[in-house]
């Protein structure tokens, strides 16, 4: 079997299982950490298939923020074990019915796929030299992004921004009654400054 | 499927070779030891005493803070490095279109920095 | 160069905006956070710089010769709709200041970032109306939505305002991922993402002999899904009334008059600019909710003892509306649908004036009238106020010859042409019924009486100045009622292609 169908298999099982323990589990904490093995299996596939920028990009965005935060808010509300009990009956209509609506869609694009040998149908070209001066992902991204894309670059900028704004309002807590030191007046202080003669009593 | 792989097997046998050994060191330390728990040995220890109250202390709102301000700046660089790459092939535009990005997400740090979100009591 | 200073100017009304909030944020966090200054309140400084520079950017706007293209390599257009929109949002929204300015003072609300908010806010609706583009149009609505979801729970000290604030960011978050997979879904199939592409693709072609229709009605089903939950359209209005309520007063007249305008440009710019080929499909749809949206909040109005709820319930009313006037899709319906849309922002705007003035005086404070019980014999305590709410209810209600009258007029007239005739019984049925309850409350203003005497605290000077403003205008827009549908014959011209 080649390295690849079997590589696509193993992140694929991987992520299946990681997927089905984040929902399943009752401790909050584990399916956090089952969550982020499923973005580094995820983040494995998409490096299958081509773009190894986007998945670098997902490890660092996706788990080394995203879900941190979750493991913050989890921590935050202290949630020891599932404190509600939802009946089964309640949830199935709607479950069956998500699962086939997205079901149907994966099955459009099945019956062109061989899935066992990964075989096409038909037979396509490779032209080498065109695989050989291939641009990296990166460079890719980097000539449409800043200058076609510029508008939307620039309004990702805009959203940051708001962001920034929005976490100070929600979260901070400003305390006007505390002294806090101003380490560079300290530092900046001179020998002659230091110390102040007065004259307490005339000697008489 | 992309048909180079060249540079990314050395990391794939990294990887498999550590997830090797450490499946190897974590697996037999489970099997191999004898193991009889008992409710005095997996009770919290505090002092000898039994525990008075939950371990876990309320959760400072600082912490989220300081990971949502690590979130945008780590866009901010995620979005510099492909720029970094490919400044001699955009023209003069991109250069600037990036500078403007920089100089809004820097008027956002000033606004924190002022505000005390960078300190820590 | 060229090119670029064709970009630059359509949107220099926005930049002006944009560098505007950096210099205040600057200069608002370095003057709050010093102590030798001891850390003074800016917020109603910020509020008279900031209405100073929606006054500036509204001149901008105004005194730009107009240009007919697309910017941004076609992410963006400025055609006579994206023009006049920009120009009414200004205009609104210093409506809205005008009302909000002794609000901030009466209700502490002390920061600054307040004012910086509004005026991204204003930027990210401006961003709305003009985007030509699946990803312009998803990033400028989560760029507005950002802002609200900030907005709404600016009051941190109290819980209805945290809780509006958590709901409206769950449902807002959950409708925006709707609208990126309806997105994708569209891409992925057609390749395209600028609406005029989709507009030349689908040309001449019926629905139903495209290959791949069902990914993109399931597509284009989930766009319009999110626009309607933003809309606050029924079946997707869960959030509107909790949302409403729970918010600071003047948020909740902010989100009642300016995403109602950028997201109903956005919805005419799909259905009738790139999917009116979908026609027969997108009209049983809206047709749904249209029914649902007058049922629901004609019938949930009956029921509500609180200001805000009300309002929200009557809002979603108002919006089914707004929808009827496109079911038609020809450009009557446009025009009648961007007509019905001003008249009500004027009547929101001068419903609000009226709550925020109802204050009630307990001695050595005020408190801001919450319950509709609070109108009960109005007209003895102060009769200008109770005949001001009079005309007000009676335009919403459509009774002729105020403004709301003809706006209905032109919505079912646009509506009759198409021979719908059961859509427009039934809307006229349904407003009979909403009659009623605006009435109730007249009756409670001038036919009950209340044992106590309660004292009002006297209505501020710009709060008289709007609230005369709106009343004026909607009473007498008959004498002259080319004023606005002229302007909104104009804007609908732009989807003539």
């Amino acid at each position: 079997m080649n390295i690849d169908i079997f590589l696509f298999y193993l992140f694929s099982i991987f992520a299946l299982i990681s997927s089905l323990m984040v929902i399943g589990l009752t401790n909050a904490v584990h399916s956090v950490l089952f969550l982020i093995l499923v973005f580094c299996n995820v983040a494995g596939l998409l490096l299958l298939l081509g773009p190894e920028f986007f998945s670098f990009m997902l490890i660092i965005v996706y788990v080394g923020a995203i879900a941190v935060l979750f493991l913050f808010v989890v921590m935050m509300l202290n949630i020891k074990l599932k404190s509600t009990n939802i009946s089964f009956s309640s949830l199935w209509p709607i479950g069956i019915l998500t699962f086939v609506i997205l079901l149907s869609q994966f099955f459009s694009s099945f019956y062109e796929l061989d899935l066992v040998k990964f075989q096409g149908k038909e037979l396509f070209f490779i032209s080498w030299a065109n695989e050989n001066s291939n641009l990296t992902n990166i460079k890719v991204i980097g000539k449409v992004l800043y200058t076609h894309f510029n508008l939307l670059f620039l309004i990702c900028g805009l959203i940051l921004l708001v962001a920034m704004i929005g976490v100070i309002v929600l979260t901070m807590h400003q305390r006007v009654d505390v002294k806090k030191q101003q380490i560079a007046l300290q530092l900046a202080r001179t020998a002659p400054n230091v110390i102040k003669f007065i004259i307490l009593r005339r000697k008489r | 499927m992309k048909l180079i792989f060249t540079e990314y097997s050395a990391i794939l046998i990294f990887f498999a070779i550590s997830s090797l050994l450490s499946s190897v060191i974590f697996l037999l330390s489970y099997f191999l030891i004898p193991q009889k728990p008992d409710q005095e040995k997996v009770s919290a220890y505090e002092c000898g005493f039994n525990p008075f109250d939950d371990a876990r202390a309320t959760f400072d709102i600082r912490f989220y803070l300081v990971a949502i301000l690590f979130l945008i700046f780590d866009l901010e660089i995620s979005f510099l490095f492909p720029w970094s790459l490919v400044l001699g092939e955009i023209s003069i535009i991109g250069f600037w279109s990036m500078i403007v990005f920089l100089v809004i997400l820097t008027i956002g740090f000033i606004y924190e920095w002022y505000k005390g979100a960078l300190e820590w009591e | 160069m060229n090119n670029f200073l064709y970009d630059i100017y359509p949107i220099l009304p926005e930049i002006f905006i944009l560098s505007n909030v950096c210099i205040l944020l600057v200069y608002g966090v370095l003057f709050s956070s010093s102590i030798k200054l001891g850390y003074p309140l800016l917020a109603q400084n910020l509020g008279l710089l900031s209405c100073q520079i929606l006054g500036c950017s509204f001149i901008i706007t105004y005194y730009q010769t107009f240009l007919n293209l697309s910017s941004w390599s076609d992410f963006f257009i400025n055609d006579i709709f994206t023009f006049k929109t920009k120009c009414l949002i200004f205009l609104m929204c210093l409506g809205w200041i005008l009302i909000t300015f002794s609000y901030i003072n009466y209700e502490r609300i002390n920061s600054f970032e307040y004012w910086i908010l509004i005026l991204l806010a204003i930027v990210a609706i401006l961003f709305i109306i003009q985007s030509y583009d699946l990803l312009t149009m998803y990033l400028s609505i989560e760029f507005q939505s950002l802002i609200f979801y900030i907005l709404a729970s600016f009051k941190r000290t109290s819980e209805f305002s945290t809780e509006a604030g958590l709901k409206y960011f769950v449902l807002g978050a959950f409708s925006s991922g709707l609208l990126l997979f309806g997105s994708s879904l569209i891409y992925g199939l057609t390749g395209l993402t600028n609406f005029l592409d989709l507009a030349k693709f689908f040309t001449g072609m019926p629905m139903l002999e495209l290959s791949s229709w069902i990914g993109l009605t399931t597509g284009f089903t989930l766009i319009l899904v999110s626009l309607l939950f933003k809309l606050s359209a029924a079946p997707f209005h869960m959030w509107a009334p909790d949302v409403y309520e729970g918010s600071p007063t003047s948020i909740t007249l902010f989100f009642s008059i300016m995403p109602k305008l950028a997201i109903l440009s956005l919805l005419l710019k799909l259905l009738i600019l790139s999917f009116h080929d979908f026609i027969t499909f997108w009209r049983i749809i809206i047709l749904i909710c249209i029914i649902f949206s007058i049922m629901i909040g004609t019938l949930s109005a009956f029921s509500q003892i609180k200001w805000k709820r009300f309002i929200a319930y009557s809002s979603i009313s108002h919006v089914g509306f707004f929808l009827l006037a496109i079911l038609s899709g020809n450009l009557e319906g446009i025009s009648s649908s961007i007509f019905y849309v001003i008249i009500y922002v004027i009547t929101m705007l001068g419903i609000f004036s009226f709550i925020l003035t109802l204050r009630f005086y307990n001695y050595s404070y005020h408190y801001q009238t919450r319950y509709l019980q609070d109108l009960i014999s109005l007209s003895r305590f102060n009769p200008a106020l109770a005949i001001s709410l009079t005309l007000f209810l009676f335009s919403m209600a459509g009774i002729p010859p105020l403004g709301g009258f003809f706006a209905k007029l032109f919505v079912l007239l646009s509506v009759l042409q198409t021979k719908s005739f059961g859509i427009s019984i039934f809307v006229v049925l349904m407003s009979c019924i909403s009659c009623f309850y605006y009435i109730k409350l007249i009756k409670s203003m001038y036919f009950s009486s209340i044992n106590e005497w309660k004292v009002l605290y006297p209505i501020n000077k710009l709060n008289s100045l709007l609230l005369g403003f709106s009343l004026l205008f909607i009473s007498f827009i008959f004498y002259d009622i080319e004023l606005l549908s002229i302007l909104s014959t104009l804007m609908s011209f732009s989807f003539l292609n």
